[in-house]
């Protein structure tokens, strides 16, 4: 009973964790400059396959996400300055293009991983199997996944708190036009951004391979997880975020260990009663 | 009288006829199975693109949610047809009605948040919340689970009537199509000209008629699968064709203005004096019931409808992808671009395989970001309206 | 005398309207020049467009003799301008010390003294967030914003004391008698008043162009020319 229920808010958690690292980007993303990235999530899918590989390859588990880090950030720069950055203020053209980005990494990656799902052949024997205080089992692997997330969660936090450029993203969510008035490069900070939150993407990609395990499929799920973490917790809200990500990850999670048939659905169902009850979001609004 | 006089004086006439001679080529002349068939799908799959057009070309309401209808239509199809005893039309009036009404559920359920991303993302909650449900193994008896269910093929596609219904009438029309478009050329021709002429085109057209005899002769004695081939090919292409004037003819029509001031500035549309919920509430329903429509169409060349392969937003991104390349609020785009996907598709798979989709992807970025308004778009220059002229259009 | 800066039959379009048609003037280093003129003259456009957000699209606009055309906002505010626009526009979900910070980018460490100095209530309020302080309030932020730069050279500055108390245009009064000393000012005034206290020169602006112009004492003693393009509204 008691077993049942902290493995499901364990998971919950740990499920929080990677929806946080999916939608954080994905939320300043769309905060700073009205972009809604398509692509998002085909960088939570690659991330997963680079470090999947790098991992294969060197037996490094660290080595693999921070690969999976630094490619993601290094491709997004590549795509936001060739491409997006030419369409800047065309909604519409923005939003094909990053299709069209997701359009080719989805069918690249189906090419080289067709149907299959893959895991990590090694990750070190302090993340393997469980812990067990008392009647309670917690799957080791999963709790780096909650460390990871809470330290990125931090850090991003730190960032955006206590430095000029964090300064400049959060007045650039509220009003680009003003920002620029004043002095902000807001193309160089979005450029940042940009490759910070595909960063975090594909980190958040790189944890899942040990949990859930690297697919072409996860590209377009965690895109659209994206979507409702960001309606849930408000468009361009950092800390709604969080709070939405940490919430529909243990509502998935508690459905999965008791009704299982509404985990699926869950998260949609609680994107559509927020956009439909409080469409600035749950968060949004009055409190930040 | 006179309108049809003008109808046939547009330059569209001739240009529907040789259509309409090339349409007939696949089966008739050129008797290729798998060629054929492709075509059909492009066919019902226009029809869904051409959904797609009608509401985000001309009503700027990009709906991720769209196969939504496409599926839901092609289940009612599957289930009229294996539980009912009505027949194909009447499943695909189901389909056509099904749609209509999940776009009018749809709309009052997002009227507070019914534009822009809000509205994105909440229409691809709501086919989310289905497809996972559908999934579900409780859901199983409607869904047919992975396996999705069968689709009895329709008696229609089998017969033999259908397919002479279908071949004269095609032919009839092609033929009128000739005789109009070689008169009004001939029309100044001295006697000594036209006489020629005339001689010569009934030629043709008799030709035509009797080598239809033959191939009509032929289908009747020809395995099943051969007829069903042609008639679901004729049967598409009629649905393709109807819609296509039918969408063009709405989108030209007071309503289709008043979308179209939406897609450009609602806020102004609502000062003018009209109430765009209203018109957002048709566009999605008359874009629903056309999804729902295709998706009927396509249920029997899926042979099982499964949660999977029908309301996968991936059919989304596809037809948005098509209409985009062919050109957003053209409807001849989304056409040519499901046109020219599926057929770099049938050719290039057989030889580079899954690179086809790659360069699928390169050739859309490369339109996207040179031709912004999509081929037909860039063929077809007007100018465009300005936001003040459609206005005072809609004023006057 | 220089001018620090110089606009030259400007022309600007937003969407489909003609806003600026031909405007120009200069600003003379070290003085306050007041635009004045009816809603949708074009003033505000007028600040836009120097700042780079309309960008011009025939004309030109120099500050220190150096064109703007075609530098980003970012530059041209980096080259040391100010701005401080009709509606506020603070940051509402940034700290007042944090909307501060936004104004003094340019340089290396932000020294706030000088914005508390201005507007000593502002220092009470530091760490509250710019969405809490009263629309008055609020307006003062937008103005200690665009002055807490000690650098910036000229100040765009649009109708500060629009909507406020009594009392708080006196702590704007305040604040631009001792901006002025330092900067170059170009002032879209929300009545004569200010305009007359503060200006040594004045333009009146109506649908788009530059109506009048000149030192402020003809604008104090003809008095048909604010009858003719003021009308009542201005008392």
């Amino acid at each position: 009973m008691i077993s049942t229920l902290a493995s499901a808010l364990i998971d919950g958690l740990a499920l929080s964790m990677l929806y946080f690292m999916i939608a954080s980007g994905f939320s300043l993303i769309f905060g700073l400059e009205d972009i809604v990235n398509f692509a998002h999530g085909s960088f939570f899918m690659l991330g997963a396959f680079v470090s999947y590989e790098v991992v294969s390859y060197t037996g490094s588990f660290y080595l693999g996400l921070l690969a999976a880090g630094i490619a993601m950030a290094i491709l997004a720069a590549l795509v936001e300055s060739g491409l997006l950055r030419r369409k800047f203020g065309n909604e519409m053209a923005i939003i094909m293009l990053t299709l069209g980005i997701m359009y080719i990494i989805h069918h690249g990656a189906l090419l080289r991983y067709g149907a299959a799902s893959s895991t990590y052949g090694t990750i070190p024997s302090y993340i393997q199997g469980t812990l067990k205080p008392g009647p309670i089992i917690i799957n080791k692997y999963r709790l780096f996944i909650i460390v990871l997330g809470f330290i990125i969660a931090g850090g991003v936090f730190l960032f955006l708190n206590r430095t000029n450029v964090g300064l400049i993203v959060r007045a650039g969510i509220d009003d680009v036009d003003m920002a620029k008035a004043l002095g902000a490069n807001t193309k160089r900070t979005f450029t940042l951004v940009f490759a910070v939150g595909s960063a975090l993407a594909g980190l958040g990609g790189a944890a899942a391979v040990g949990w859930i395990y690297a697919s072409v499929d996860l590209g377009l799920n965690y895109l659209f997880f994206a979507f409702a973490i960001v309606v849930i917790g408000g468009l361009g809200s950092f800390k709604g975020t969080f709070y939405a990500a940490l919430l529909a990850g243990i509502i998935h999670e508690l459905f999965a260990y008791y009704i299982p048939f509404l985990a699926g659905p869950s998260l949609f169902i609680l994107m559509a009663a927020v956009l439909l009850l409080k469409p600035e979001g749950l968060l949004g609004g009055a409190t930040q | 009288m006179r309108n049809l006089a003008k109808h046939l004086k547009s330059n569209s006439y001739p240009l529907a006829t040789i259509g309409l001679f090339f349409a007939l080529i696949p089966i008739f002349f050129y008797f290729n199975l798998p060629f054929a068939d492709i075509l059909t799908r492009i066919f019902a799959i226009s029809i869904y693109a051409l959904s797609f057009d009608l509401l985000l070309g001309y009503t700027g309401l990009l709906n991720f949610g769209q196969s939504l209808f496409f599926g839901m239509g092609a289940y009612i199809t599957a289930y009229t047809l294996n539980w009912t005893e009505f027949n194909f039309m009447v499943a695909l009036l189901f389909s056509l009605l099904v749609g209509a009404i999940l776009g009018v559920i749809l709309s009052l359920i997002v009227r507070r948040s019914f534009k822009g991303v809000p509205f994105t993302f909440f229409s691809l909650a709501f086919v989310m919340i289905i497809l996972s449900m559908f999934q579900k193994r409780i859901f199983r008896p409607v869904s047919g689970g992975e396996g999705g269910i069968l689709v009895p093929l329709p008696g229609i596609l089998k017969s033999i009537w259908a397919i002479r219904v279908f071949e004269y009438g095609f032919l009839g029309l092609l033929a009128i199509g000739l005789l109009v478009a070689i008169y009004k050329n001939t029309r100044n021709f001295s006697l000594l000209q036209q006489v020629p002429t005339m001689l010569v085109s009934s030629g043709i057209i008799g030709g035509i008629f009797y080598f239809a005899t033959e191939h009509l002769s032929y289908l009747e004695s020809a395995a099943s699968f051969e007829r069903l081939t042609a008639n679901r090919y004729y049967l598409t292409l009629s649905f393709l064709v109807a819609i296509y004037f039918l969408i063009r003819r709405v989108v030209s029509s007071p309503v289709g203005k008043v979308w179209q001031s939406i897609r450009e500035n609602e806020t102004r549309t609502e000062v003018i004096g009209y109430n765009t919920f209203n018109y957002k509430l048709l566009a999605l329903a008359v874009s629903g019931s056309i999804a729902g429509l295709a998706g009927g169409l396509y249920a029997p060349y899926l042979l099982t409808v499964s949660a999977g392969n029908v309301f996968d937003p991936f059919i989304t991104i596809r037809a948005l992808i098509f209409a985009v390349l062919g050109g957003l609020g053209t409807l001849k785009g989304a056409i040519l671009g499901a046109g020219i996907i599926l057929l770099l598709e049938h050719f290039l798979n057989p030889l580079i395989g899954g690179w086809t989709s790659i360069l699928i992807g390169i050739i859309f970025i490369f339109v996207v970001f040179s031709m912004p308004r999509g081929i037909v778009g860039e063929l077809t220059v007007t100018g465009g309206k300005s936001f003040r002229e459609m206005v005072r259009e809609m004023v006057s | 005398m220089k001018n620090i800066l110089e606009l030259q039959n400007v022309h600007v379009e937003i969407e489909e309207a003609y806003v600026l048609q031909g405007v120009s003037f200069q600003v003379p280093e070290g003085q306050l020049v007041a635009i004045l003129g009816r809603n949708g003259a074009g003033k505000t456009t007028t600040l836009e467009s120097i700042l780079g957000l309309w960008p011009p699209f025939d004309g030109d606009v120099a500050f220190k003799g150096e064109s703007l055309l075609g530098v980003p906002p970012y530059k041209i505010a980096q080259k040391g301008i100010g701005y401080s626009p009709d509606s506020a526009r603070i940051f509402s979900n940034l700290t007042v010390e944090e909307n501060l910070r936004m104004g003094t980018l340019n340089q290396d460490s932000a020294d706030l003294e000088y914005a508390y100095e201005l507007f000593p209530l502002l220092k009470d309020h530091s760490a509250n967030l710019g969405k809490s302080l009263s629309g008055g309030e609020q307006k003062l932020l937008a103005l200690a914003r665009a002055m807490v730069d000690k650098s910036n050279e000229l100040l765009l500055i649009d109708e500060p004391t629009e909507g406020l108390s009594p009392e708080n245009s006196q702590k704007v009064y305040r604040a631009l008698d001792k901006v002025k000393e330092r900067a170059s000012v170009l002032l879209v005034a929300d009545n004569l008043q200010l305009a007359e206290k503060f200006a040594e020169k004045f333009l009146v602006m109506a649908n788009g162009v530059v109506e009048e112009k000149g030192n402020i004492e003809k604008l104090i003693e003809n008095s048909e020319i604010a009858e003719k393009y003021l009308g009542t509204g201005v008392q």
